[in-house]
């Protein structure tokens, strides 16, 4: 059977690949790009369909998202009390809510549409630190939405939440409770705001929320996949994987259904096997591959979040003197695991986001490069966030990676230069000027679902360096638009070993490509993130988003 | 509540820095257990060499023991290993948790100081002598060591036979800065056997107002008498009218180091047919009433190291009768 070939026509296409930056036209055949160009010059591959319902988008390598969890596609059944506007996967439009009392208004609302008495309401995103007065949510103002009712309200950190007073009292909580997490009054009652895994287990437990975890499901990849349409992703990481055989199926399932629309690469998460058995288990998990699924990565984790306290600072640490922060697991393990994933020919993205835990990873694969020369590693140092000069040098020597966090400067960048790492450090967070600069291949990302997945927002972030308040954090680190579009394809894909299949619109790769409504380097740089996205094709398949149907 | 309490299942956490010994110690404990039936939390299957021997049935994140004891391991996450033990209390006499080396064992032992189906029975926290003073140099790791240190119940120093007198003393100084209050044992030649340690001492036999030996049946757990006995002592104390509880607050907080653990039934002169429970594990201590006991008599039972001052010492016995 002859294969046919369709060409696609658009406004305008950047591709991305330096030989032919922009063209008209782009060729597609059995999923994959013949070539880009003109119609004259496409004609040479023979018949053709002209197809022209992009003729006035343009078209752009699919965005590929190297750091996103697909997790969470299950976050919507609940309530969004967040402070940011956030699209659910459906494409419809939450606006955030910039009050306590707008909050307690979305919950009574909610409340009243709940018949079962014994239903628990959730709520997530919840965000006070961006409320002008400091105030924090008590049972008092969760009793104006029942006194009966088991409520809980998740904080967008993931680290707290604040439970009604029915939770309190079914979990125990009072005030000669004296066990870290459960905040208390000035009077010593408790607000039922809770931190801690000991505090929020309780609360979980009494509302019937302890639940064992049971991996990703084809459903969860499905809604994940809705939500990268939406915005263009056409390849996503599911960062920080479980590879139990009912996960991996989870995986093939989706990804073998040829209406699936996203190329997966699960990392699989290093702390959850032993040192001994991981490596090999990993190795053994690529006999799954095909075009849409790229398992064979792994993630280390190291320390925590710099907003919480528990990233690993370097001297000089928190500029609020609070105490250094955590490790998932001590430093010398770690390092072993970096050797024995290494030995084993496989590739890392390691989780750093202090300049502490950014330098033993770059210690760690130094030395495993000693012992285990390599070339073409790729290892890849994601969020690292605070990595100083020095370390970006060595990492551009070592042939080390860097992910950035780029949507961390819009969300969290006014508490970064206030409360964690002073105005000074503040502004070399996510440094991608300074990537670029000495050489250190980089991507920027959302760590959806802590933010919110839009490779076009992260650019906006990456070329804007804007914080919520409006502060331009670091100029100096700014990168040109251009740059950005780099990031969020190419740039990502290099990072995932996968720049030869995705990330450009070139002869042989896949057909994957974000469908705008505008030239991202066409309009003015504070705009980059206002951008419509009709949607993708993958595959050589359109995709139109949700949004398409509002 | 209090019947909840007589039922809670007890909770230990097992901490100390990697290479400390943890793995080492609970090996011993679940071979040399006989009665007691303990569910371990375990941090890393593939560190975990379980004798073959012990090993009944091994069924995807838990392995089953002859013995009635079972392992449990974290990889799916704490709660979720930890919900999977409860689900199945009753067939258990102890939950252990083995924290991993950097963790904070005292926001693990937090779950059974809320949870009423626990009870906190101590954070056991080793300490390796050969590793203990380079490790407060390194600026990676001393925080999480001396947070462990500071947040035990009982202090146990390991690989003792492999330093020097002098840096044995620097360390027992050190952890005494630390953590003064808590019960240092040093596990070395003879090496601790670990029932005691880890051991809660019964209600019921409490109740049943028996004599050591009962205590030594079930509660210190199993263990070669002769060879226990040179290391650990314990007693029984007892007093027929109901104790001023202000007397009784001031004995139990100025109890030396040396009584690692305490539990027992007293009556108060503010309520004296009411009874409450006691228990102290190390620093830990903890007084709750008790629905299901009543009179105006009181006993308590003591497990101490051999350092123990003995009964007729005024420090032991206190408000109770003198022996």
């Amino acid at each position: 059977m002859t294969s046919s070939t369709t060409i696609f026509a658009a406004k305008t296409i950047l591709t991305m690949n330096s030989y032919q930056p922009v063209a008209t036209h782009v060729a597609v055949r059995d999923g994959r790009i013949l070539g880009a160009g003109s119609l004259d010059e496409l004609a040479h591959w023979g018949d053709y369909t002209l197809n022209e319902i992009f003729a006035d988008k343009v078209l752009v390598p699919g965005f590929v998202e190297a750091h996103c969890h697909a997790m969470n596609g299950s976050a919507w059944d609940n309530t969004y009390v967040g402070f940011f506007d956030r699209t659910d996967p459906d494409g419809r439009l939450w606006p955030g809510i910039k009050t306590l009392d707008g909050v307690i208004e979305r919950l009574i609302e909610i409340e009243r549409t709940l018949d079962d008495p014994n239903q628990t309401l959730v709520a997530w995103g919840f965000d006070p630190i961006y409320f002008d007065d400091g105030v924090r949510m008590t049972l008092e103002h969760l009793d104006q939405v029942s006194r009966e009712r088991r409520i809980m309200v998740q904080h967008s950190n993931g680290h707290l939440l604040n439970a009604s007073r029915k939770v309190i009292e079914l979990a125990g909580i009072t005030s000669s409770t004296d066990v870290e997490g459960v905040m208390k009054d000035d009077s010593g009652q408790p607000t039922g705001e809770l931190g801690e895994m000991a505090a929020q287990f309780m609360a979980y437990k009494v509302t019937d929320d302890v639940r064992r975890f049971d991996g990703i499901n084809t459903n969860d990849l499905w809604t994940f996949a809705k939500t990268a349409t939406n915005v263009g992703v056409t390849t996503a990481t599911d960062l920080h994987a479980r590879v139990e055989d009912q996960n991996i199926q989870a995986y093939v399932e989706a990804t073998t259904s040829a209406d699936y629309p996203l190329r997966l690469v699960p990392a699989a998460g290093a702390l959850t096997m032993s040192i001994q058995d991981g490596p090999s288990h990993v190795a053994q998990l690529k006999q799954h591959n095909n075009d849409k699924l790229y398992l064979g990565l792994c993630k280390i984790m190291t320390d925590g979040s710099i907003q919480g306290f528990t990233g690993r600072l370097k001297w000089p640490g928190y500029i609020n003197g609070k105490p250094n922060g955590i490790w998932n697991l001590p430093p010398q393990t770690l390092t072993e695991m970096v050797e024995a994933y290494h030995a084993a020919g496989l590739q890392m993205h390691m989780h750093t986001n202090g300049d502490e835990a950014s330098e033993l990873m770059i210690n760690a694969i130094e030395a495993a490069l000693h012992k285990y020369p390599r070339p073409d590693h790729r290892h890849t140092l994601t969020h690292c966030q605070m990595a100083d000069e020095a370390q970006f040098r060595r990492m551009a020597q070592l042939g080390i990676c860097s992910n950035l966090f780029a949507n961390h400067i819009y969300y969290w960048g006014d508490q970064h230069y206030s409360l964690t790492m002073g105005p000074d450090r503040a502004t070399r967070m996510d440094a991608c000027g300074t990537a670029k600069r000495l050489g250190v291949p980089y991507t920027i990302h959302s760590d959806a679902p802590v933010t919110p997945l839009d490779p076009l927002f992260t650019a906006w972030c990456a070329v804007n360096r804007q914080t919520a308040s409006g502060r331009v954090l670091g100029s100096n680190e700014c990168i040109e638009v251009q740059d950005a579009l780099h990031a969020i394809t190419l740039g990502a894909a290099f990072t995932l070993h996968l720049d030869h299949l995705v990330g450009s619109i070139e002869s042989g790769k896949f057909a994957d490509f974000a469908v705008l409504e505008d030239d991202p380097t066409g309009v003015p740089a504070e705009a980059l993130k206002d951008i419509p996205v009709w949607g993708t094709v993958v595959g050589g398949i359109p995709r139109p988003a949700s949004q398409q149907n509002h | 509540m209090n019947e909840i309490q007589t039922s809670a299942l007890p909770f230990t956490v097992l901490g100390g820095f990697l290479g400390s010994g943890k793995t080492t110690l609970l090996n011993r404990l679940l071979n040399l257990t006989k009665e007691t039936r303990y569910a371990v939390l375990v941090n890393d299957f593939g560190e975990l060499n379980i004798d073959e021997r012990l090993i009944e049935a091994h069924d995807g994140e838990t392995i089953a023991l002859a013995n009635g004891c079972m392992c449990c391991s974290m990889a799916d996450g704490f709660v979720s290993a930890l919900t999977a033990v409860m689900e199945r209390a009753d067939q258990f006499d102890q939950m252990i948790v083995e924290a991993s080396g950097v963790s904070n064992p005292g926001r693990i032992m937090d779950i059974a100081k809320l949870d009423p189906g626990l009870s906190p029975n101590g954070a056991i926290v080793l300490v390796d002598a050969t590793q203990f003073l380079n490790q407060l140099n390194d600026s990676l790791i001393k925080d999480a060591v001396l947070t462990q240190v500071k947040e035990a119940d009982i202090l146990l120093i390991n690989k003792a036979h492999l330093t020097d007198q002098s840096t044995l003393e620097t360390i027992k100084e050190t952890l005494d800065t630390q953590n003064s209050d808590c019960t240092t044992l040093i596990n070395d030649r003879p090496v601790v056997d670990p029932g005691p340690l880890f051991g809660s001492i019964d209600t019921a036999i409490l109740k049943r107002r028996e004599t050591l030996a009962l205590v030594d049946k079930k509660g210190t757990a199993e263990h070669d008498h002769d060879h226990t006995h040179d290391q650990f002592h314990s007693c029984v104390l007892r007093q027929i009218k109901p104790i001023d509880r202000s007397t009784f607050e001031s004995w139990a907080t100025t109890l030396p180091p040396s009584v690692i653990r305490g539990k027992g039934l007293i009556s108060f002169t503010e309520s004296p047919h009411q009874q409450w429970i006691w228990q102290k594990v190390g620093r830990t201590y903890d007084l709750e009433s008790s629905s299901g006991a009543s009179g105006q008599s009181s006993m308590v039972v003591l497990i101490g190291t051999k350092e123990m001052p003995v009964e007729s010492d005024p420090v032991i016995y206190g408000p109770f009768l003198k022996q």
